[in-house]
C-alpha cells in the first residue's frame, strides 16, 4: 500500500515526521515498508506491506493516520476522525424529488450491506489538479473527475467504490450469482466468461460488474454521462478471492474485500465520495442513500485479564498505561474487575478478537525496544535428544575423519514414488526415493573438477561422498545414508569396494551400529556406492542415547574472526599440463616449483602439484643418481574459457626455463 | 611414468593429513552450534516429516481453510493424497490417518510445534517444555541467488507458566551471541504469522547492517489447544529461523543454490 506523506499530513494539524522518521514509525510500530520513494513537490511515498491482520484496515491513508497518531500521539482533525467522517460528509443534501435505486440482494452472506445513490446532473471531465496530483503520487492513474473520486476516496478511506451511468441501467439493479457461461465485457474491453461461483451486480439485460472485482462495460462512465449511480458495498472476502483468482483479475478492489471489510466503512466510503463529487462538481444533485444492510452488526467487545497481558509480554506496565495505550488505538476500556477489563473493539478493526491480539497492540505501540538489558536464564524441563540428531551426529563424524565430504542435494527428483501437482520443473516433478542417484552424479561432477579439488601437496585418489538425508518411498519417509567411493584412476591392489567396506567397519567400531546389515556395497568401474536406511539403527537408539547431551555439548563454538569467508571460484573449465624432469639428486623440489611458477608468471596458472618424485639409480657407480619430478600445472580463468594454444605458449615458457637450469625435460 | 614400479619413494603411497579428513557440510556444522546452545538453555532437541499433512502444516497452526495467508506461502502439494504417513503409528490421534488430508511438503518447520505437543500428550506428560528442531522446509518459488525451493528452518518453541516476549528477546540474543561468536544486537519488529499472537520479525546487526532473520511470537491459544495444552494455564513463544541466511551472512555465501549443488569446490572450504 502506497503511502502519500503529504496525503496523510491532511490528517494532522502537527507536522508529521520526516520520511525517514515516519517510516521508521511504521517499522518499528505496525508494518514493513518496503520502499519509500521521492515523489513530486516535496512528497515522499511511502510503500507499506500491509500483512493479512491489518490488511481489514490499513489498506488505505485513514488506518495509517490512525497508525501515526497511536504512536506519536498527534490527534487527528475532529473532521477526519473516523466516526466523524460520514457524518461530516452526510452533510451533502438530498434531493426530495429523487428516489433511492431499486437494489435486489439475493445472498446477504455474499453481499452484507449494499448502499446506492442516485447523482445526477453531473459533468465528467478532467479531474481537478490536487486530485490528479494525489493519485499520480501513489501510483494511480487519472481518469475522470468520477472515477477518480471514487478511487480517491478508496485509497483514502479503505472503501473500494463504484460508479455505474444511470442512463445505461435498464431496470432493477440486482446483486446475484452469475449464470453458468454468462457473459461480461469489462471496463477495460476484455471479456469474462462467468461461473456459478461467481456473484454480479446486474440489470435486466445482465451483468453490468463483476461483484467487488471489476466494472463492466455496459454501464461504465464516460464523458457523456450525465446520471450516475453510486456503489459502497461489502462483498464476501472468500467469494471475492475465488473469482478474482479463478478469471485472474486482482487489483485494489478486489484486494480490499479479499481481506475482510467492516460493513460500517460502505457508510463512510459512500459519503465521503457523494461530498468530494459535490465539491467538483457543484449542480449535482444527490438522492438519498439506499442501504441494503439487514443484519446490521452489534458493537463487538472482549474480555481481557491485564495481568495475562503483562504476563505474555513480560513487559512492566501499569494499568493507566495499558489503558492509555489502548484507548490512542481508539479502544475503550471499562473495567469490570482488576483481572477483567472489557475492551471496545472499533468495527473496522477485523483483527482484533482474543486476548492476544491487544497484547500484541499495547506491545508494538509501547515498542519491544523498551524490552532491554534481559538476562537469559535456562528454561525449566528435561532435555531430551532424538536419536537421529545425535546418531547422525556420529556417521557423520566418523565419515568426515575417512577423508568424505558431505552434500545436502535436493528432494526433487526426475523419478520417484510420490508426484508433486505443481512442481518447478519436470525433472523436479517427484520427491526422491533415494539418495545415491543424486550423490553419483555430483561425484562425476567433482571427479571432473578432480585437479581443481587436489591439495597442493597431492593429487586427489578419490572422490568421495555422502549424505544422510530424508527419502520417500513404499509410502513411507525414511532416513538414508548414501555413500559414494569414486577413485580417480586405477590403481593396482586397491579397489573402490573395499575402501567403502574400511569405511562402513569403521563406522561400525565407532558407533556400534552395524549399518551394512540391511544393504549391499555396489561396485560399477572405478565407483562403489551403497545406499542405507537409518530408521531401525536410529530407532535402536532411542531412548538409550544416555551420551546424546555430552556429543551436542561438546560441539565446539568460534569466535566471529574464527569463521570462513568463502572464497568464489571460477565457474570455466580448467586446463591441466604435467611436467616430468629428471634433475639431480640434490635439487629442490620447492626450488623446481617456485621456477616454474615465476617463469609461467601467468594469473592463470591455479596451482602446481607435485604429484611423483623417485630417484633413479644408475647401476653404474660413475654415472650419478637422477632425480625424477611431476609436477601437475592447472590453469583457468575467472574471465573465459581457456584455449589449448594459450596454455601452450606459457607451458613453452616453463620448458625453456627449466631447460636453462639444465633439467631434463621427460 | 612406466619406471614408477622401480621407485624408492612414491608420494601417492603415503596418506597426506590434509587430504585424509572430509567436510562436513556448513548445514551440519551449523545445526550442531545450534543445538549445542540450545541445549545449554534447556532445549530439547525435536524433529518432524517432511511431508507434512494439510492438518499440521496449516489447521492446527491456525492458518484458516481459506485465508489469504496460506498466500503467503506457494505450498508444494503432493499427488496421490492417501497420507504418506498413514504406516506410522496412530496412538497420537487425530487427524494423522484421515487420508482425505492432503499432503504437502512441509512449507514451515512450525508443524515441528504441533508434532511434539501431540507426542507430550500421547505420554500424558504437560509442560514446562522447550524444543529446538533443524529441518529442510519447501516454498513453491522461483529460484535465484538469494531464493531457493528448499532450504532449512530451526524451530524453537518453549511453553511455561511464565514464558514471554521477554524471554524470547533474552534467548534469541543469547543465541545470536554464541551462533556469530559476538555481541550481537537484535531488534523486534511487528509481523504477522497466524501460528503466533503477538507476531514479531527479528533483525539481527551483522557488520553495520540491520538483517532480517527470523519470525517469531507468542504461541497463538489455538494452537497449544489444538495441541492439547490448556492456554488458560500455560503460555509460550516460538521462532522459525531461516538457516541459510545465517550462513549466508556469517559465511559470506553469495548464492544460496550452492549449499544443495554438492560442489566440493564449495563444501570443502568449510
Amino acid at each position: 500500500m502506497k503511502i502519500s506523506r503529504n496525503w496523510l499530513q491532511t490528517y494532522f494539524d502537527s507536522q508529521l515526521p520526516g520520511h525517514e522518521d515516519l517510516s521508521n514509525l511504521f517499522t518499528f510500530h505496525s508494518c514493513e515498508v518496503e520502499g519509500v520513494e521521492h515523489a513530486s513537490d516535496l512528497d515522499h511515498v511511502l510503500d507499506i506491506k500491509v500483512l493479512p491482520d491489518r490488511a481489514h484496515y490499513l489498506l488505505s491513508h485513514q488506518g495509517a493516520a490512525e497508525e501515526i497518531s497511536a504512536i506519536t500521539g498527534f490527534k487527528i482533525k475532529p473532521d477526519f476522525l473516523r466516526h466523524n467522517r460520514a457524518a461530516v460528509a452526510e452533510k451533502v443534501v438530498a434531493e426530495g424529488h429523487i428516489d433511492s435505486p431499486d437494489i435486489k440482494v439475493t445472498d446477504e452472506a455474499f453481499c452484507s450491506r449494499y448502499m446506492s445513490r442516485f447523482v445526477k446532473n453531473i459533468i465528467v471531465k478532467e479531474s481537478p489538479s490536487w486530485l490528479k496530483h494525489w493519485l499520480e503520487a501513489v501510483g494511480a492513474r487519472s481518469i475522470n473527475n468520477i472515477v477518480d473520486a471514487t478511487n480517491y476516496i478508496m485509497l483514502d478511506s479503505g472503501q473500494p467504490l463504484h460508479a455505474f451511468d444511470a442512463d445505461k441501467v435498464r431496470g432493477l439493479i440486482v446483486v446475484r450469482r452469475a449464470e453458468a457461461g454468462e457473459k461480461i465485457i469489462t471496463l477495460d474491453q476484455k471479456e469474462v466468461i462467468l461461473s456459478i461461483e461467481d456473484n454480479v451486480i446486474a440489470d435486466d439485460e445482465g451483468p453490468i460488474a463483476i461483484a467487488g472485482i471489476k466494472g463492466g462495460s455496459r454501464a461504465a462512465v464516460d464523458e457523456h454521462t450525465k446520471n450516475i449511480i453510486i456503489e459502497s458495498a461489502r462483498f464476501h472476502p472468500t467469494q471475492v478471492r475465488k473469482t478474482s483468482q479463478r478469471i485472474g483479475i486482482r487489483n485494489e478492489s478486489s484486494k480490499r474485500f479479499e481481506n475482510e471489510i467492516s460493513e460500517t466503512l460502505a457508510s463512510i466510503g459512500m459519503h465521503c465520495v457523494s461530498a468530494l463529487i459535490l465539491s467538483m462538481v457543484p449542480e449535482a444533485q444527490f438522492g438519498p442513500v439506499g442501504d441494503a444492510y439487514p443484519n446490521m452488526l452489534p458493537i463487538r467487545k472482549i474480555s481481557i485479564s491485564p495481568s495475562r497481558i503483562t504476563s505474555l509480554l513480560g513487559m512492566n506496565l501499569s494499568h493507566q498505561i495499558m489503558m492509555e495505550t489502548l484507548l490512542k488505538l481508539n479502544l475503550q476500556t471499562s473495567i469490570f474487575s482488576d483481572e477483567e477489563w472489557h475492551i471496545t473493539i472499533p468495527p473496522e478493526r477485523l483483527d482484533i478478537v482474543s486476548e492476544p491480539d491487544i497484547a500484541d497492540e499495547i506491545g508494538r505501540i509501547i515498542g519491544y525496544d523498551k524490552l532491554e538489558n534481559l538476562q537469559v536464564q535456562p528454561l525449566l524441563g528435561e532435555i531430551e535428544i532424538s536419536s537421529s540428531i545425535s546418531e547422525g551426529i556420529k556417521i557423520k563424524k566418523c565419515l568426515i575423519d575417512q577423508g568424505y565430504g558431505e552434500a545436502y542435494l535436493y528432494t526433487f527428483a526426475e523419478k520417484g514414488d510420490i508426484q508433486i501437482e505443481h512442481p518447478l520443473a519436470s525433472d523436479k516433478s517427484y520427491t526422491r526415493n533415494n539418495i545415491i542417484d543424486g550423490l553419483l552424479s555430483v561425484a562425476e561432477m567433482n571427479a571432473r573438477n578432480a585437479d581443481i579439488l587436489s591439495s597442493e601437496d597431492v593429487l586427489l585418489e578419490a572422490i568421495r561422498m555422502f549424505e544422510i538425508g530424508k527419502t520417500f518411498k513404499d509410502g513411507k519417509e525414511i532416513w538414508s545414508l548414501a555413500i559414494v567411493h569414486r577413485l580417480l584412476k586405477k590403481q593396482k591392489g586397491i579397489s573402490a569396494k573395499q575402501k567403502l567396506e574400511e569405511t562402513i567397519e569403521h563406522i561400525r567400531e565407532r558407533t556400534g551400529l552395524d549399518i551394512l546389515s540391511n544393504a549391499s556395497i555396489l561396485e560399477k568401474d572405478l565407483t562403489a556406492f551403497v545406499e542405507i536406511s537409518l530408521d531401525s539403527f536410529f530407532s535402536s537408539k532411542e531412548g538409550k542415547n544416555n551420551d546424546a547431551l555430552d556429543l551436542i555439548q561438546s560441539q565446539p563454538l568460534k569466535t566471529i574472526s574464527e569463521f570462513v569467508q568463502f572464497k568464489e571460484f571460477s565457474i570455466y573449465p580448467f586446463i591441466s599440463r604435467d611436467a616430468a624432469l629428471f634433475v639431480e639428486e640434490n635439487v629442490n623440489e620447492e626450488a623446481v616449483k617456485d621456477l616454474i611458477i615465476s617463469n609461467a608468471s601467468s594469473t592463470l596458472l591455479q596451482k602446481v602439484t607435485l604429484f611423483d618424485v623417485f630417484v633413479k639409480k644408475s647401476e653404474d657407480p660413475n654415472i650419478a643418481a637422477k632425480k625424477s619430478l611431476a609436477y601437475r600445472l592447472v590453469f583457468q580463468s575467472f574471465e573465459k574459457t581457456l584455449t589449448d594454444e594459450g596454455v601452450l605458449e606459457i607451458m613453452n615458457r616453463v620448458y625453456e626455463a627449466l631447460k636453462v637450469k639444465g633439467y631434463e625435460i621427460r | 611414468m612406466n619406471q614408477a614400479q622401480d621407485t624408492e619413494s612414491n608420494m601417492n603411497k603415503e596418506k597426506n593429513p590434509k587430504e585424509a579428513k572430509g567436510h562436513l557440510h556448513p548445514h551440519s556444522t551449523a545445526l550442531a552450534e545450534v543445538y549445542k546452545i540450545f541445549t545449554g538453555l534447556g532445549f530439547s532437541i525435536s524433529e518432524g516429516p517432511e511431508i507434512e499433512d494439510e492438518y499440521h502444516n496449516f489447521d492446527a497452526l491456525n492458518v484458516p481453510a481459506d485465508h489469504p495467508s496460506r498466500d503467503m506461502q506457494d505450498t508444494f502439494w503432493l499427488k496421490n493424497h492417501p497420507s504418506i504417513l498413514s504406516n506410522e503409528k496412530d496412538e497420537t490421534g487425530h487427524h494423522f490417518l484421515n487420508d482425505k488430508k492432503r499432503t504437502l511438503l512441509r512449507t514451515q518447520t512450525s508443524s515441528i510445534q504441533v508434532r511434539y505437543m501431540e507426542k507430550l500428550k500421547h505420554e500424558g506428560r504437560n509442560p514446562p517444555f522447550n524444543i529446538i528442531g533443524g529441518g529442510k522446509v519447501f516454498r513453491n518459488e522461483a529460484t535465484d541467488k538469494t531464493h531457493e525451493a528448499q532450504f532449512y528452518q530451526i524451530e524453537g518453541m518453549s511453553v511455561g507458566k511464565d514464558i514471554s516476549v521477554a524471554t524470547l528477546k533474552s534467548t534469541l540474543k543469547e543465541f545470536f551471541n554464541l551462533f556469530f561468536g559476538n555481541e550481537i544486537e537484535i531488534r523486534f519488529r511487528p509481523s504477522y504469522f497466524p501460528f503466533v499472537e503477538p507476531g514479531v520479525e527479528v533483525d539481527v546487526l551483522f557488520n553495520g547492517k540491520w538483517l532480517e532473520v527470523l519470525g517469531a511470537g507468542m504461541v497463538h491459544p489455538v494452537v497449544l489447544n489444538a495441541g492439547g495444552i490448556d492456554s488458560k494455564l500455560w503460555q509460550g513463544f516460538a521462532f522459525g529461523i531461516g538457516l541459510d541466511r545465517l550462513l549466508m551472512i556469517r559465511h559470506n555465501i553469495t548464492d544460496v543454490r550452492m549449499l544443495y549443488s554438492g560442489d566440493l569446490r564449495f563444501i570443502n572450504q568449510f
